[in-house]
């Protein structure tokens, strides 16, 4: 045997195995079934274990942990116990190692609530517009996660798991069904704001998974991704007539070597590459909608501005078959002082801005979602990696909460305008245990609506079966239509 | 090669935990935590992958270690009770993941993967709620 067959002899024993190895990587997923060009392609569409009640997923990740005391959850004994210490009772089984301390239960002076819809949920006077769609939510009032550093729990609310290493929820999404469009990746990361979120890409990446289930961070701007424009000094006719002519020469290389899969895998990224170099800037320029839309969103404000944009391009992303978009709040174009929802001060400042810049553009997405028919196959999640203490901290702030707060979802597959779950009557700790939903429970819930049996999303690491829900995640079933 | 690993270790714990008997209750606990605890996480999630693998020898082997092990912690915090301690729930917990471990061999044995998973899930999440109750500052 000589060397060149002798090499080629390897490389197509390898892709035998690679392809063996893949097949074996999805016990769930029926893959032996698959064709070859799903093997060759890892983003080839592929069938859930049962019919999906949604299409895509938009994440909202409100970054800083936003009080939910003081945007959902109304405690009128919280009100009546203002100012005093909080009883031993409602401390029992947690441990609270913030480094604030138990201080005096807090309520701002500046709060009301009110409540609204036929479903009469409440809602305080910091999310106005909000509010307005009260019959479209289904509030989880009973979330818990685990309190650590602001990075470390927002890793967890992405992938389940405190250590890094894991893939993002996103990440498996796109790994166990594909992508619905191959001019786009599954997968887009969106936020707003001077700088990518805290604890960057790790939150979006695939883990153990292959990479090419990561995220993709759009950048605010007119230019999403780094180098897909066309450099300055290079005409649009010369950069055609080069790509054409690679395209030539890779093509007759292909014709060369009939056999070589890995090439024909490769040309297609470069085919992909291409297209997303149209694809991309079109999914998320704003020129051709309508100002009656970007008003909605709140794309005519200062306040509003950035994350309306944010909001709008995820709505563009879902109508052109993107299956999860994360959207991680920063903050208003130019603020510097306030850049999360992190409030250990002040936090009538601090919400006051928030809960401004993010109330009219949500708002907006779910009218806009549910006039084009969208909000019915999407499922919009308003998440956090944890929330905050009704008890004080520096006076006028609030410290972190991970035993009991409120997360909602709207969308395809749910009870509208439904709550599970409660706090206790201050709003320190889950009511009923038996209640508490933790990330991967949210993760199972998803993952279901999506028409994916998390426990059968499975992926081989190391010789180990590994999940997307670590070893715990449950489907809250009593939020299901 | 891991499950060797973990059948090692748990016949050191098992050893270990018999020769504590006869030692001091606090020497019993700080031994609980750094060896059984572990074997007993590992084992956890060996269990959880060979179910999801459909492995069932293996899977069945592992559920038989972590019904032994949740015996041993059964029988630790029965007499940390008994000794005036505040262990209640860990006896209540400990008990109700041995019974779960016992639903997982029946599963296994029946060949039911699925029960099997959920009820893996149910004991995962009942270790869980125990660490979160005597989690320490």
């Amino acid at each position: 045997m000589d060397n060149k067959s002798r090499r080629d002899f390897l490389k197509n024993s390898s892709l035998g195995v690679g392809g063996a190895a893949l097949a074996g990587a999805i016990p769930g997923l029926n893959i032996s079934a698959a064709s070859a060009a799903e093997l060759i392609d890892p983003l080839a569409p592929k069938d859930p274990h049962f019919p999906a009640k949604i299409k895509s997923v938009i994440w909202l990740h409100q970054n800083g942990a936003p009080s939910t005391l003081d945007l959902y959850d109304y405690k009128p004994e919280l009100v009546k116990q203002a100012g005093k210490g909080v009883p031993d009772s409602f401390l029992k089984g947690i441990k609270t190692s913030t480094q604030g301390g138990v201080n005096e239960l807090f309520v701002s002076n500046n709060r009301s609530w009110k409540q609204y819809g036929e479903s009469g949920a409440w809602f305080s006077n910091l999310l106005p517009n909000l509010a307005q769609h009260a019959d479209k939510l289904t509030f989880i009032k009973s979330s818990v996660t685990i309190g650590a550093t602001h990075d470390i729990s927002i890793l967890k609310l992405n992938t389940g798991d405190l250590n890094p290493g894991r893939p993002s929820l996103g990440a498996w999404i796109s790994y166990a069904l594909g992508s619905a469009n191959p001019d786009l990746p599954p997968y887009v990361v969106l936020y707003n704001g001077a700088s990518e979120p805290r604890a960057g890409s790790v939150n979006w990446n695939s883990g153990f998974l292959p990479a090419v289930y990561q995220g993709t961070a759009f950048r605010p701007g007119d230019s999403p991704i780094y180098y897909l424009d066309r450099p300055e000094l290079r005409t649009a006719l010369q950069q055609r007539n080069s790509l054409d002519l690679l395209n030539r020469l890779n093509k007759l290389g292909a014709e060369n070597r009939p056999l070589d899969t890995e090439l024909k895998a490769r040309l297609r990224s470069y085919d992909l590459a291409d297209r997303m170099q149209v694809a991309a800037p079109e999914a998320v320029d704003l020129s051709k909608e309508t100002d009656a839309t970007k008003k909605l969103y709140g794309i005519d404000d200062a306040i509003t501005g950035s994350y309306g944009t944010s909001l709008l391009r995820a709505r563009r992303l879902v109508e052109r078959g993107v299956r999860f978009i994360q959207v991680v709040s920063g903050a208003p174009d130019g603020e510097t002082e306030i850049t999360s929802w992190d409030a250990h001060d002040d936090l009538d400042k601090n919400h006051g801005l928030m809960a401004k810049m993010v109330d009219k553009p949500i708002a907006g997405l779910l009218e806009d979602l549910k006039s084009r028919g969208l909000l019915e196959s999407t499922l919009v999640v308003w998440t956090s990696e944890f929330s905050r203490t009704p008890w004080g901290e520096s006076g006028t702030g609030r410290d972190h909460n991970p035993w009991g707060y409120t997360q909602w979802m709207a969308g395809g597959g749910l009870k509208a305008g439904f709550t599970y779950g409660a706090t206790d009557e201050l709003g320190v700790q889950v009511a009923d245990k038996d209640t508490a939903v933790d990330t991967y429970d949210l993760h199972a819930t998803v993952l279901h609506l999506l028409g994916l049996n998390h426990l059968k999303t499975t992926f081989i690491n190391n010789g180990r079966s590994e999940r997307p829900t670590v070893v715990f995640g449950k489907v809250v079933k009593d939020i299901l239509a | 090669m891991r499950n060797l690993a973990v059948v090692l270790r748990f016949i050191s714990v098992v050893a270990l935990s018999g020769l504590l008997a006869v030692g001091s209750s606090i020497a019993e606990e700080t031994e609980m935590d750094m060896d059984l605890m572990q074997t007993i996480e590992d084992t956890n999630d060996s269990l959880s992958s060979n179910v999801a693998l459909e492995e069932g020898e293996a899977a069945i082997a592992d559920a038989k270690i972590l019904n032994e092990l949740f015996g041993v912690v059964e029988d630790h915090y029965t007499k940390e009770v008994a000794a005036g301690g505040d262990f209640a729930e860990a006896v209540d917990l400990s008990s109700k993941s041995k019974k779960l471990t016992a639903d997982i061999i029946d599963q296994l044995n029946a060949g039911d993967f699925e029960s099997a998973a959920n009820s893996a899930t149910d004991l995962a999440r009942t270790c869980k709620t125990c660490h979160n109750f005597y989690k320490e500052d």
